[in-house]
């Protein structure tokens, strides 16, 4: 082709927008024809977006730093400073050491309760409780804590009805993945209470996963059967 | 795939043509066997990354680009499209690279995602250690999403740098051998 014998030519900058419009078009042909489709208005990472939102929040409200007044010393500054002497007035009442404020456990940025592996292994063969598995199907069917349904955190709007009786069911809805840096459970656990209208209060997430699952050598169950 | 002489080639001003490269990169492109080569390695490796990526983008494009933390979470079609877009950017430019079409344009488009991509994993290695201080750089082990699972940090730069390299012998080349003609 002429003119393209130059590498910043117009020629050559023409041919690669045409390869990047020739694979948009065919990526997104293929992405509305296949089972396992990137919804692309979905917001897949919530729990990532909520956290973004309080950190901007709480750096918004956070008084500026300011220079603490120090009173200049009597001696116009010149003389080293001397440690006041121990008060060794004897006084009234004995002084107690002052222990340190502990600060509270601030709640999730997200507004999900998070349960622990006690709370959980707790749970096993209640009629009250279900779980739920957020990751990949095969992983499912490798192990699964059980009783624990399927619904895939990216595939789960298409699932949700398969599962929602079973869910509304139950008054306690407890979501895990993998553990680790894992979010899709929490992710998840917000569609379960934004988009498919389960309560809040009955929405848990299981931070430790089947990692922790496992590594405590709690009972697995393969393949599609729950229990 | 024909085999037309370089010399031909550059006189009708046709792609890669031009003046030719003088001093040792003019021997290395005078037989057309180095940029064979390099598209057959450059084209074969993102022919992979981008159908590995095509076949489950989710997994293997989706969540490690979202952990790069680089990219606007909202809206949401940004990083999505992006996931499903950019594989197969991949793909055709490595089967355009492979067959000699274009292939100064689909090198440039290479070159530029790796230029952009390639920090952006330094960065998120930086970002994991500081998370993680006890691991010392070299050992870290992460999947960067480039389609190729987990990988040592530092083989993962030097297939990138290669790679890199190899966009680069592409852009310059003025070989035309061993290409399909009817295109150019």
């Amino acid at each position: 082709m002429p003119g393209c014998s130059r590498l910043f030519s117009p020629c050559t900058l023409l041919q690669a927008g045409g390869i990047i419009a020739i694979a948009t078009a065919i990526a997104l042909a293929s992405n509305g024809m296949r089972e396992k489709q990137v919804d692309l208005d979905n917001q897949y990472f919530k729990a990532s977006v909520l956290a973004d939102a309080a950190r901007e929040s709480a750096a918004a409200e956070k008084p500026p730093a300011t220079t603490p007044i120090v009173a200049p010393p009597a001696n116009g500054g010149t003389a080293p400073a001397v440690p006041a002497p121990p008060d060794t007035t004897p006084s009234a009442e004995p002084v107690k050491p002052v222990a340190e404020p502990v600060p509270a456990e601030e709640p999730p940025a997200d507004g999900i309760q998070r349960m622990s592996l006690e709370d959980c292994r707790d749970l096993i063969g209640s009629p009250v409780a279900v779980f739920v598995d957020a990751r990949e199907r095969d992983f499912y069917l490798a192990g699964h804590i059980p009783g624990a349904v399927h619904l895939y955190h990216y595939d789960s709007a298409k699932h949700i009805e398969e599962v929602r009786p079973i869910l509304e069911a139950a008054f306690m809805v407890v979501v895990y993945c993998n553990g680790g840096d894992c979010e899709d459970s929490i992710n998840l656990a917000l569609d379960l209470v934004t988009s498919y209208g389960l309560p809040n209060e009955n929405v848990h997430v299981f931070e430790g996963g089947m990692e922790v699952w496992k590594a405590a050598g709690l009972p697995v169950v393969t393949g599609e059967s729950r229990e | 795939m024909s085999e037309t002489a370089g010399a031909v080639a550059e006189t009708e001003g046709a792609e890669g043509g031009g003046r030719p490269l003088s001093g040792f990169l003019g021997k290395l492109d005078q037989d057309g066997i180095a940029t064979l080569i390099a598209r057959l390695a450059l084209g074969g490796v993102f022919i992979h990354h981008g159908w590995v990526k095509i076949a489950d983008p989710i997994e293997k494009f989706l969540k490690p680009l979202k952990t790069y933390d680089i990219l606007p979470l909202e809206p949401p079609w940004i990083l999505n499209s992006i996931a499903v877009i950019l594989p197969w950017v991949e793909l055709i430019a490595g089967v355009l690279i492979v067959l000699g079409i274009w292939r100064r344009a689909s090198a440039l488009i290479i070159f530029g995602m790796l230029a952009l991509f390639t920090p952006a994993v330094i960065h998120f290695a930086l970002g994991y250690q500081a998370a993680h201080p006890g691991i010392p750089f070299h050992e870290i082990v992460l999947d960067c999403g480039c389609g190729s699972g987990p990988v040592n940090i530092v083989k993962k730069l030097a297939e990138n740098v290669g790679l890199l390299l190899l966009a680069l012998w592409l852009l310059v080349s003025r070989s035309q051998r061993f290409i399909l003609r009817p295109f150019l």
